[in-house]
């Protein structure tokens, strides 16, 4: 009798710590994954939109050569939510001379798309009435830091902040809001480029999604072209394929340990009380009867080894999970609300592995199992 | 009570066929003690399955209240086995986690709605003298204890047919007489009463006894 506990207690204790590494690799792998997004988005705009006829040097360039379009297209483009790209940047950039310093002004006005989500804030924060935003190589040369008065003409600005070293032209911008800019350089309600985000959340291969977004475009604005910064967007793209691979490669390695583990007890339980079984067919039980109770058994070894194996697994993603994988979007705390999912999961799986045990029970020969000598 | 009609069965064994019963026909009658004997692989337990509803014939038909079992669903003969019949066996079979008051009440939890298990428990320990056992294990019980809970198993239920294969074979001689006066006394309480066996003693004091030799009744005969 102890031994049959024995082996119930080990298939409660497998199932549980199967169901408690799922259970973690699912919740850190949810945080690694943003994390990763968020480390993507913080690298910037991965995606820049200017008229079709466009010479990209002289975007690159913030030469007075570019072309300006209406502001206005910010908002038709951010409401075609058909596209891929999120986080709409309006810019008027030129480069300008401030005194002996060689700056890039940046007028600057974030648009959000209607299905963006509060969660994750703008990629980028709009700078307010008043105030300029540096980048390290422009404060530097400005000799400005934070509060300092930063002056375009005749009008005075406040430096909000100085931003870090990006080591690339953005350093040298200064960032005030967009009609500051088109008042300083007397454009109108114009801009030269539309940053934006590609977002990759619709899978597939990285060509397909750019091809999908530049078809979009070229139907709906003909008259503008877009370009990628291909290597936010691939790390973007390369990011998210990993881990997804990395978590359903684990996944189904669990489930496969999981069916193996309550397969082979099963057949062992058969084999150990084929005698039983015997007996209770002699009895007038029928194989259905017989079948329920292995099947039952092991249900609610399952279900109870999934809840505890849920506990166990979500308090260590609370606990273990490195620091590096936290962000400021998401808390990492236990799932709740995927409790009854990881239950019926676990159950589930746990009966069709036992079918095949049943399979043997029910070829099982019971005159030849009693009348053994 | 029971009319075997006809019996064929065969078994296969690699390439070999095994006539276990070979037109086997008799009628068995209520209130009487059998005592089916032969040599080792001559039917016997064939027989007794096939009786007891475990065992489809080839051919033949086993005629129980004008019905061959056979010819219902596999649900009517197992409530069949459940209403009718009780098994004995050489070996036991009691399950060793549970109590002997457990193994007796097994064949009343297979049941619906059967009322008043417990005293139904407790009469059938008391007719195998086993009252003080009852929340005892199987291991710590003697050999002829054992087979004793197993007749109460099989008497519980209060079944018209009891069938018995070796019913004896392991017990001393002291159990062995214990057995078999709780046979028959089930015989003499009106039921069928089947015991395969080798032990002269149990062969010698059934009421009737059927001899089978390569699965046919080579004679019968009775005390």
């Amino acid at each position: 009798m102890a031994q049959k506990w024995n082996m119930t207690l080990l298939l409660f204790m497998v199932i549980a710590i199967l169901v408690s590494l799922f259970v973690f690799i699912t919740n850190t792998n949810r945080f690694a994954v943003r994390s990763m997004q968020l480390i993507m988005k913080n690298m910037g705009p991965n995606q820049v939109l200017v008229p079709a006829g466009e010479n990209p040097l002289h975007v690159y360039l913030c030469t007075e050569e570019q072309q300006l379009f209406p502001e206005a297209m910010l908002e038709s483009m951010a409401s075609d939510t058909a596209l891929l790209s999120k986080y709409y940047l309006g810019m008027l950039q030129q480069r300008i001379r401030v005194g002996d310093v060689e700056v890039v002004l940046s007028g600057i006005r974030p648009v959000k798309r209607l299905d963006e989500t509060s969660e994750k804030h703008s990629l980028v924060k709009p700078v307010h009435a008043g105030q300029v935003r540096l980048g390290s190589e422009a404060a530097a040369l400005l000799n400005l830091g934070t509060d300092d008065t930063f002056t375009l003409g005749s009008v005075a600005f406040t430096v909000e902040r100085v931003l870090p070293v990006r080591g690339t032209l953005d350093d040298c911008r200064v960032y005030l809001p967009l009609p500051a800019a088109q008042e300083f350089l007397k454009t109108g309600r114009q801009i030269n480029v539309v940053y934006s985000f590609e977002c990759l959340h619709l899978g597939g291969a990285l060509e397909d999604i750019h091809a999908y977004q530049r078809e979009r475009l070229q139907k709906m604005f003909p008259d503008y072209r877009q370009y990628n910064i291909t290597s936010i967007a691939q790390g973007r793209y390369y990011a998210r394929r990993m881990t997804e691979k990395y978590l359903y490669y684990l996944v189904s390695a669990i489930t496969l340990i999981a069916v193996m583990v309550i397969a082979i007890s099963g057949f062992q339980e058969v084999t150990e009380r084929k005698y039983e079984t015997g007996v209770l067919i002699s009895m007038g039980a029928g194989y259905g009867y017989i079948s329920s109770l292995y099947l039952v058994k092991i249900l609610i070894i399952s279900v109870l080894a999934a809840a505890a194996g849920f506990l166990i697994g979500g308090t260590l993603s609370v606990k273990l999970t490195a620091p590096f994988l936290i962000t400021n979007t998401r808390h990492i705390t236990l799932l709740w609300g995927n409790l009854p999912k990881t239950v019926i999961m676990s159950g589930g799986v746990a009966v069709l592995a036992q079918l095949l045990p049943i399979i043997k029970l029910l070829r099982l020969d019971p005159c030849a199992i009693l009348t053994e000598e | 009570m029971l009319e075997l009609d006809h019996l064929n069965k065969s078994y296969t064994k690699g390439s070999a066929e095994i006539r276990a019963l070979a037109d086997l026909s008799c009628e068995l009658k209520a209130g009487t003690f059998y005592a089916v004997y032969g040599a080792s692989g001559a039917g016997k337990s064939t027989m007794l399955m096939i009786i007891g509803g475990m065992l489809r014939p080839d051919s033949g038909a086993v005629v129980h209240g004008g019905k061959n079992i056979y010819g219902l669903s596999s649900k009517a003969r197992n409530d069949f086995r459940k209403r009718t019949i009780g098994f004995v066996f050489q070996k036991f079979h009691l399950m060793p986690y549970l109590t002997v008051a457990q193994n007796i009440r097994m064949p009343l939890s297979l049941r619906k709605g059967s009322a008043a298990a417990q005293e139904k428990t407790a009469a059938a320990a008391a007719r195998v003298g086993l009252s003080d056992r009852l929340s005892h294990y199987p291991h710590e019980l003697s050999v002829g204890q054992q087979q004793r809970v197993a007749i109460a198993r099989a008497l519980v239920g209060d079944p018209q047919i009891i069938l018995a294969d070796e019913p004896t074979g392991n017990l001393d001689e002291a159990n062995q007489r214990m057995v078999a006066a709780c046979l028959h006394e089930e015989a003499d309480r009106g039921k069928l009463v089947v015991a395969v066996t080798h032990e002269s003693a149990l062969y010698n004091s059934a009421h009737h006894r059927l001899q089978i030799a390569d699965g046919r009744l080579m004679g019968q005969g009775g005390t």
